[in-house]
């Protein structure tokens, strides 16, 4: 698609021109004569011209090479592929936990229409939703790891005794309970909100009064048609929060010291790596599309209202 | 109808657990673990760059590299010239050639056999390829292997640093059969290193950790422990967290220093506190007005608290500076012609006769403050700011992280004023660095020729007095013309349980180098 | 005059006081949030007077838990928290407002343009719309902060800058359904220009939904300003909340105050500006939904 073309050329032209030069800090903090840096500046090609380095990228790219990280040494492709599971880990994992738990919970207090539950659990949405997730994080670290000992503090595996097998994914699953639970409560009160909108919108439609009117029984108003057509906004919410999945929890993986996608990019940011930094986007902003088009599709086939010309 | 919903919400549930399983498998594969001998967790701030020794700076590989690799020399702990691939040398003694008998039966870690072979590569390389030590070995003339165990340098002239500097930083010994005919910066081994040192390289996870294993047939006796893993936590809070939990056993993440009256207090940890010949210090802008006027530069000193500096920003670690070179090298140490007391009336007449007016808000002029990211320093900068409004000068605080703080400072020197700090060792000839014209680490434009030449006189001579009295000359200089503001002496934090035993601030005084583990073991 | 079912508005007769109470009683969150908000910003201006000590002075007692002298303790160089965190409503504000100032205005002129005109200026707008909405804008932030200067002037109108495509969707939505009215088509056909008509008519009429949606994103500038500070992006010569947790993030376990009054802090204000939005939406739902046609 033309904008996801706009999108990088955007990328790189932004990372670019952008003051600092990567060849000095890899050079080391002594001065580096004017040959060392230039030796480094043709080695890593910066030393075209922008709209040669410009072209040079792009067809590298239509061959599948995302070219090569100058502070790690090492394709950018494979970086990415390392770092790429943690994430997506930690952002599916809660994605889902978020929505399970908004949308019920959700379900639950339109069904039952209980007042203080509705308002106990508004409460809580929006304390959730001000909440910056880091300072979340640490309280949990702070309360549950160094306190009373439940969890780990950081990282996703044991290192002391590393596990194999079976007891390998119960250690990572053990190691991820805090950074998921401090992301899912983060979530949760976006799926609350729009699950809880959809349905009060949906209460609202003539069709369901017309029901009431012949008699329908309440639940199956609500098991049929309520909460199918409030699902909806939903599950677009969610496909598009999963398109931002590989946009990492930058915040969360810093506090948990998680090796994801998000601390890759702040050492690419810091460091001036500029082939990380626009390998890193390029694969947020594909995802971010793909998720789009799988929802604007999904939708269709969904709610048979929806026909595209 | 329900049964569609259920089915939904069972599919949802089972691409859950499916993505679940497969992000999970990405993550790096297991290792298996052996528990003779035990394995020390050690936290480290941030990923090294690669295992290329002595290319560039790479602060923090350096400890990692400690353990695989060997130097010629090393430097103890108390900063001490210690044998290490060489057992003895001798200096002629016109001081321009020195012989190194190097160790027998000394192996790489494939295999093949160590020789003089081997040293004359790597240093003929760093001054060729100019590797990150290429400025200290400038007076080396040639290197020659009379035989497989020795090595001899030749010098174009005395150099009494020398020594000191082959012991420091970026002159570890490399495998010549593996790089010779290669390109240092990208060969394999960058990654997978082959060294004579304790411990020999297993697997490196990219921002997760780097994992060494014992190495049997090391020269100077097997080590005791079986793996050394560097964990990766770039936040000082979760590494601190990490340490308390019993998760890692060494912390080299400086712990934010107010939480140390805490871990001195708890049971089973040890906090080792060792002054380091290193100092924070404050570096005018000589070439930007007003710093050029003495005065100005007078009244700056007069009004910092170094006291407060201490106190809160180091937590109480450490003390403030006084002299103009670090105490902790006391041979070459000027205690008598230090700073002056704290004076802010001193300072605003300083200020007033230089004719800087103070404006009607108590301002008389701005001035850009820039530093590295980190507690430590934003601590430095907020007390400096405050100290300095006390005088009238407002200060901008800008906060960079190091590549930016390199090109704004040391490249285009745009900047009022900045704060560092550094090691001041081996020898006092590092001075050169920081106040020589045209030293790498010469921030200012200060440019003094008096400094110049007993730089170069103290370097020609031998005898330590003689030496000392040059550089106590030129603390001499430095405290009438104040090109820096010496703010603190830094103090070296050691962190780690009580079982850990043979560090090198403990046992291996003598013997190991700072992040040497090859004679640690642990009580458990 | 409004009515709603059953209300009862009173005998005053100002429409201003008539709109107020309909907010009130339409929209019980609005009023909370509005509440909140309302404390916060008397906290703000008058700060001097609020806050016992100077927040930037180093005072002595260092790392004090909260007591008399210092309601919500000091940090570690001595600073006073709770006047901390009077100023940082200034910073908070000030960020958040002009933030989303920006993103409001450069939103509503750029979706009001497209919705209005149509045509080729409605698809550029768009294309430039859709790339905006798929790019990742934390990290542009964070790219653009970290590269370019983390000044506290920066910082504002970077987010302005990357937030305004929502606003220009619904800018664009409601324009393009008001362009159809009967009050538009009339003044058109008696020759007021297009520009005039887009600004006297379309864009008042249509901007409550972008209002609600503004007042949301100042939660967001807030909430990603505090991100910004805890990462080591922020400005350190002013003092903010997020500032704050990062800083006492460095003590935790010694000083937990810091950080957890700092959150705290960022958690009611932002609260205040979600409930204060979706207040306005409550009201735009009840006057859309036909109770007083």
């Amino acid at each position: 698609m033309v904008t996801i073309l706009v999108v990088l050329l955007l990328n790189f032209l932004i990372i670019h021109l952008a003051p600092g030069d990567p060849v000095r800090i890899l050079s080391g903090m002594d001065n580096p004569s004017e040959e060392v840096m230039e030796a480094l500046r043709v080695k890593y090609g910066l030393d075209k011209p922008l709209s040669v380095q410009m072209f040079n990228y792009f067809a590298a790219l239509l061959r599948g090479d995302l070219g090569f990280s100058i502070s790690y040494n090492l394709p950018v492709a494979k970086l990415i592929s390392e770092k790429v599971g943690p994430t997506l880990l930690l952002t599916f994992s809660s994605a889902v936990i978020g929505l399970i738990l908004g949308a019920s919970s959700a379900l639950f207090s339109s069904r039952r229409r209980v007042v203080w539950i509705d308002t106990v659990l508004s409460f809580l949405s929006y304390v959730f939703y001000s909440m910056p997730s880091f300072w979340l994080g640490l309280i949990l670290i702070l309360v549950f790891a160094v306190n009373l000992h439940v969890f780990p503090t950081s990282g996703i595996v044991s290192l002391r005794e590393p596990q194999i097998g079976i007891m390998y994914y119960l250690d990572v699953l053990w190691h991820s309970f805090l950074p998921v639970t401090c992301l899912a409560l983060i979530n949760f009160p976006i799926y609350y909100r729009i699950t809880h909108s959809s349905i009060s919108s949906v209460l609202h439609e003539n069709f369901i009064g017309l029901f009431r009117a012949t008699g329908m029984d309440e639940r199956k108003i609500f098991g049929k048609y309520i909460s199918r057509n409030a699902i909806l906004p939903t599950i677009t919410i969610f496909g598009l929060q999963i398109g931002y999945a590989v946009t990492g929890a930058t915040l969360v993986e810093t506090v948990f010291a998680w090796p994801g996608m998000g601390r890759l990019l702040i050492n690419a940011v810091f460091r001036r790596d500029y082939p990380l930094l626009m390998g890193i986007y390029l694969i947020m902003s594909v995802s971010v599309a793909i998720a789009m088009i799988v929802v604007d599709v999904l939708y269709a086939v969904l709610d048979p209202r929806i026909r595209y010309t | 109808m329900r049964w569609r919903r259920t089915r939904r919400t069972i599919s949802v549930v089972l691409c859950g657990v499916l993505v679940f399983l497969l992000s999970v498998s990405c993550a790096p594969p297991p290792q298996p673990g052996q528990h003779k001998g035990g394995t020390l967790i050690v936290a480290t701030q941030d990923d090294p760059l690669g295992f290329n020794p002595d290319w560039r700076t790479d602060d923090y590989a350096y400890p990692i590299n400690q353990n695989i690799f060997n130097k010629l020399v090393t430097l103890d702990a108390n900063y001490n010239v210690v044998p290490d691939l060489a057992t003895k040398w001798e200096i002629s003694p016109d001081g321009k050639t020195y012989t190194f008998y190097l160790a027998e039966n000394v192996k790489w870690h494939d295999g093949e056999p160590f020789t003089s072979a081997d040293v004359k590569w790597t240093f003929d390389t760093i001054i060729q390829e100019k590797g990150n030590a290429r400025d200290h070995l400038q007076s080396v003339e040639s290197i020659e292997c009379p035989s497989a165990t020795t090595v001899v340098f030749k010098l174009k002239r005395p150099d009494a640093p020398f020594l000191g500097f082959l012991a420091w930083y970026g002159t570890f010994v490399m495998p010549k059969h593996i790089y010779e005919g290669t390109d240092w910066t990208t060969n394999p081994a960058n990654e997978k290193p082959i060294g004579t040192g304790p411990f020999k390289f297993v697997e490196w996870v990219r921002g997760d950790h780097v994992t060494l294993e014992r190495n049997d047939d090391y020269f100077k006796g097997s080590p005791q422990l079986d793996k050394v893993i560097f964990r990766v936590i770039t936040d000082a809070n979760t590494a601190l967290q990490a340490f308390y939990a019993g998760e890692v056993d060494l912390s080299e993440v400086r712990p934010p220093l107010s939480e140390i009256p805490k871990l001195q207090q708890t049971e089973g940890v040890k906090v080792v506190l060792r002054p380091m010949p290193s100092r924070y210090y404050l570096s005018f802008n000589l070439r930007k007005d007003p710093w050029a006027n003495l005065n100005v530069r007078k009244a700056v000193a007069l009004a910092i608290n170094r006291q407060e500096i201490v106190d809160k920003a180091l937590s109480g670690i450490g003390e403030p500076a006084e002299g103009f070179y670090t105490p902790a090298i006391s041979w070459a140490y000027n205690d008598e012609n230090v700073l002056p007391p704290r004076d802010v009336e001193e300072a605003n007449r300083l200020l007033d006769e230089a004719g800087f007016k103070l404006g009607a808000d108590g301002i008389r002029f701005k001035a850009d403050l820039l530093y590295f990211s980190g507690s430590e320093w934003s601590n430095i900068a907020t007390i400096i700011k405050a100290n300095l409004k006390e005088i009238g000068i407002d200060v901008n605080l800008v906060q960079l992280e190091i590549g930016a703080w390199m090109e704004r400072v040391q490249d285009n020197h745009d900047f009022d004023i900045t704060i560092l700090n550094g090691f001041q060792g081996p020898d006092p000839d590092n001075l050169r660095m920081r106040v020589g014209t045209g030293g790498t680490l010469e921030l200012g434009g200060y440019s003094n020729k008096d400094v110049d030449r007993l730089l170069d006189e103290a370097a020609a001579l031998t005898d330590v007095e003689q030496r000392g009295k040059k550089y106590k000359e030129i603390q001499k200089i430095l405290s009438e013309e104040l090109p820096i503001v010496p703010l603190a002496e830094v103090t070296d934090v050691w962190v780690f349980h009580d079982y850990v035993h043979g560090l090198s601030i403990e046992e291996g005084l003598g013997k190991v180098t700072f992040n040497d583990f090859s004679l640690v073991w642990l009580e458990k | 005059m409004f009515v709603e079912k059953g209300a009862n508005l009173g005998s005053s007769n100002s429409l201003a006081v008539k709109a107020g109470k309909f907010f009130l009683t339409v929209s019980k969150r609005g009023m909370v949030g509005a509440a909140i908000l309302c404390i916060i910003c008397v906290v703000a201006i008058f700060a001097p007077f609020v806050a016992p000590y100077d927040p930037y002075v180093l005072g002595s007692e260092v790392l004090q838990p909260p007591n008399r002298a210092h309601l919500c303790g000091t940090d570690h160089l001595g600073r006073d928290v709770f006047s901390m965190l009077v100023y940082g409503t200034r910073v908070s504000l000030i960020v958040g407002v002009m933030a989303a100032l920006i993103s409001g205005l450069i939103g509503t002129i750029a979706g009001g343009i497209a919705g209005f005109f149509g045509g080729a200026t409605d698809r550029a707008i768009s294309a430039i719309v859709d790339v905006f909405l798929m790019i990742p804008t934390f990290f542009l932030i964070i790219i653009i902060v970290a590269m370019f200067g983390s000044s506290f002037v920066n910082v504002m109108v970077i987010i302005g800058l990357t937030s305004w495509p929502s606003n220009a969707r619904l800018m664009r939505a409601q324009a393009l359904s008001i362009r159809e009215r009967g009050f538009v088509v009339g003044a058109r056909a008696i020759g007021e220009s297009g520009w005039s008509v887009l600004f006297r008519h379309v864009i008042p009429n249509g901007i409550l939904p972008v209002l609600a949606n503004t007042i949301m994103q100042v939660a967001g500038a807030i909430l990603t300003e505090a991100g910004l500070s805890f990462l080591g992006l922020g400005d350190p010569n002013v003092i903010s909340w997020g500032q704050l947790v990062q800083v006492g993030s460095t003590y935790l376990t010694s000083g937990w105050w810091v950080s957890t009054f700092g959150g705290l802090a960022v958690v009611l204000t932002v609260m205040g500006f979600y409930l204060l939005g979706d207040g306005i939406s409550d009201v735009l739902n009840s006057l859309s939904s036909g109770e007083w046609r």
